[in-house]
C-alpha cells in the first residue's frame, strides 16, 4: 500500500471552531496576523496565507428547506477548513527554482525554509492562492503538512485537535474510499448537492487535501478548473514564439524589399 | 593541479544542483532535494517529559498531555486517553500553551494592605500564602482577594483543590 497520506475534510461536520487554526499555529509556533474583524460572516483571517496554514471558511447562502436542520426562511451557515491542498501536479513546486518545495516521503509538497531565497515564483504558481510571502521574513510559507509529525508516526495538528473529526487524516486512497461511503450517506439522507471538491480532470490531477462541499466549488472559494502555470503557460509561450516569428519575418521582408528602392 | 585541488573540485561539483539531478535522474523536487534539516526533522515533544492534565477552561474537563523539558513548557496537546475528549481540544484548549507562554499574561497581583492607601504589586506566590493562611479570614479581615480560578482542578492536586474551594468561600 502506498506511503501517500492525505486530508478529507468533511465541511458537513466543521462546525467553525477554528480549533484546527489555534492548533497549527500553536505547533508550528506561526505568528497572529492581525486580530481584525473582516465582517465577512465569522472570519477574522480571511484567506489561507503565510501566517494561516488552516483557515475556516464561513459560507453563507441560500438553503435547501429542510435539509440540514435550518429553518427555511434562515441562511444556511456553513463552514470548511481550507489548507494547502498538496497537489498531485504542484504548480509551486515546478516555480520553484531553489529546490526549496519539495515532495516529501509522504506525497506532501514541504517548503523548505532553511533553502527558500523568498523569490515568490511559487506564490503566484499556486492555483489555489496557498503559498504567501511574509514580507517581515522575505520567505514564503505555507502548511507543511507537519511532516515532522508525520514522520514520527504522529496525525498533524489540525486533525488531532478537530473536535468533530471534519479533518480526517490518513492513507489517501483509505480517505478516498472514505469520502465515497460519506458521499452516499449523505446523499440517501437528500442532501443531493453534496459532492467531493477533487479536481483530477485538470492538470493539478488531484489533491491530497480534498473536500466534502454542498453545492458549488465556487461558493467555497474553490477554483473549479485549478490549473498548474507550468502547462497552461505554454500556450502562452508558443503564440509568444509565433507573435515573434512573424515580426522577424516581417522585419526582414522590411529590410530585403527596403534594400531594392 | 594537485590532488587536494582535484578532490575539492570534484567535491564542489557534486554539490551542484544541476549535476545532482543529471546524475541521479531525479528531476529536482524529489528526494534529491532534501536538505539535512528536513531529514532530520523531529517532532519538538520528542525527548519531553509528559505530565497528564485536565483542560484548565471550561467545565467539561477535556484531558490534555502537558510536554515538558528543561523545567520549560514545550507544548500542550489533547489526551488521546481521555474518555471525554479522546485527544480532541476546542480552540480555547488548543491555546492553553499560550495561555501560559504569552507575553501579556499577567503574573504580578496588586495588592493594597489592610488599611493601606497604595496598591503594591505583589508576587503569585506571596498571594497564595496569604488566600492559603488559615488565620486570615479573607473577609472579615478586609483583605480582599481578587483571582481568576478554573472552573476544574487543572493538575488535581489537593492545594489546587483547596484554594479553589477557599476561593469559592471568600
Amino acid at each position: 500500500m502506498s506511503k501517500t497520506t492525505g486530508f478529507f475534510t468533511d465541511s458537513t461536520l466543521c462546525i467553525g471552531c477554528k480549533a484546527c487554526e489555534v492548533a497549527c499555529k500553536e505547533w508550528n509556533d506561526v505568528g497572529e496576523d492581525g486580530l481584525n474583524w473582516t465582517g465577512f460572516s465569522y472570519d477574522n483571517t480571511g484567506s489561507v496565507g503565510h501566517s494561516t496554514w488552516r483557515h475556516v471558511k464561513f459560507v453563507e447562502s441560500t438553503t435547501v428547506p429542510g435539509i440540514g436542520g435550518n429553518a427555511p426562511n434562515m441562511l444556511s451557515w456553513e463552514f470548511s477548513s481550507d489548507v494547502c491542498k498538496h497537489c498531485e501536479v504542484a504548480g509551486c513546486l515546478e516555480a520553484c527554482p531553489t529546490g526549496a518545495l519539495v515532495r516529501t516521503e509522504f506525497g506532501g509538497v514541504y517548503l523548505q525554509p532553511d533553502v527558500c531565497n523568498g523569490c515568490a515564483y511559487c506564490v503566484t504558481a499556486c492555483p489555489f492562492g496557498v503559498v504567501q510571502r511574509n514580507d517581515e521574513d522575505g520567505r514564503a510559507f505555507k502548511c507543511t503538512f507537519c511532516l515532522e509529525r508525520q514522520k514520527f508516526g504522529l496525525m498533524p495538528a489540525c486533525a488531532t485537535a478537530c473536535p468533530t473529526e471534519s479533518i480526517m487524516f490518513g492513507k489517501l486512497d483509505e480517505l478516498h474510499m472514505r469520502a465515497q461511503k460519506r458521499l452516499e450517506t449523505l446523499k440517501a439522507r437528500g442532501m443531493e448537492d453534496a459532492e467531493i471538491y477533487d479536481p483530477t480532470h485538470t492538470s493539478v490531477k488531484g489533491i491530497h487535501a480534498f473536500f466534502l462541499i454542498r453545492g458549488k466549488a465556487k461558493t467555497y472559494n474553490l477554483p473549479p478548473n485549478p490549473e498548474v502555470p507550468t502547462v497552461y503557460l505554454k500556450r502562452g509561450w508558443q503564440s509568444a514564439a509565433i507573435g515573434s516569428a512573424i515580426f522577424a519575418v516581417g522585419a526582414l521582408f522590411a529590410f530585403l524589399a527596403g534594400g531594392k528602392q | 593541479l594537485g590532488v587536494a585541488d582535484v578532490s575539492l573540485l570534484k567535491e564542489l561539483l557534486s554539490s551542484c544542483p544541476v549535476i545532482k539531478q543529471i546524475k541521479t535522474g531525479s528531476d529536482g523536487t524529489g528526494e534529491g532535494s532534501w536538505t539535512e534539516r528536513t531529514r532530520t526533522l523531529q517532532p519538538k515533544t520528542q525527548d519531553c517529559e509528559v505530565a497528564r492534565s485536565i483542560c484548565p477552561y471550561c467545565a467539561v474537563g477535556c484531558g490534555q498531555l502537558v510536554y515538558h523539558k528543561d523545567n520549560k513548557l514545550v507544548a500542550v496537546m489533547g489526551d488521546p486517553e481521555s474518555p471525554i475528549s479522546r485527544g480532541r481540544l476546542c480552540p480555547k484548549g488548543s491555546a492553553t500553551y499560550q495561555m501560559h507562554t504569552h507575553s501579556g499574561r499577567l503574573n504580578k497581583v496588586k495588592y493594597r494592605r489592610p488599611y493601606g492607601t497604595a496598591w503594591e504589586d505583589l508576587d503569585l506566590d506571596d498571594l497564595v500564602a496569604i488566600s492559603e493562611d488559615p488565620n486570615v479570614r479573607i473577609m472579615e479581615s478586609k483583605v480582599f482577594v481578587c483571582n481568576v480560578v478554573p472552573g476544574r482542578v487543572s493538575d488535581e492536586n489537593a492545594l489546587e483543590f483547596l484554594r479553589q474551594q477557599k476561593q469559592r468561600a471568600a
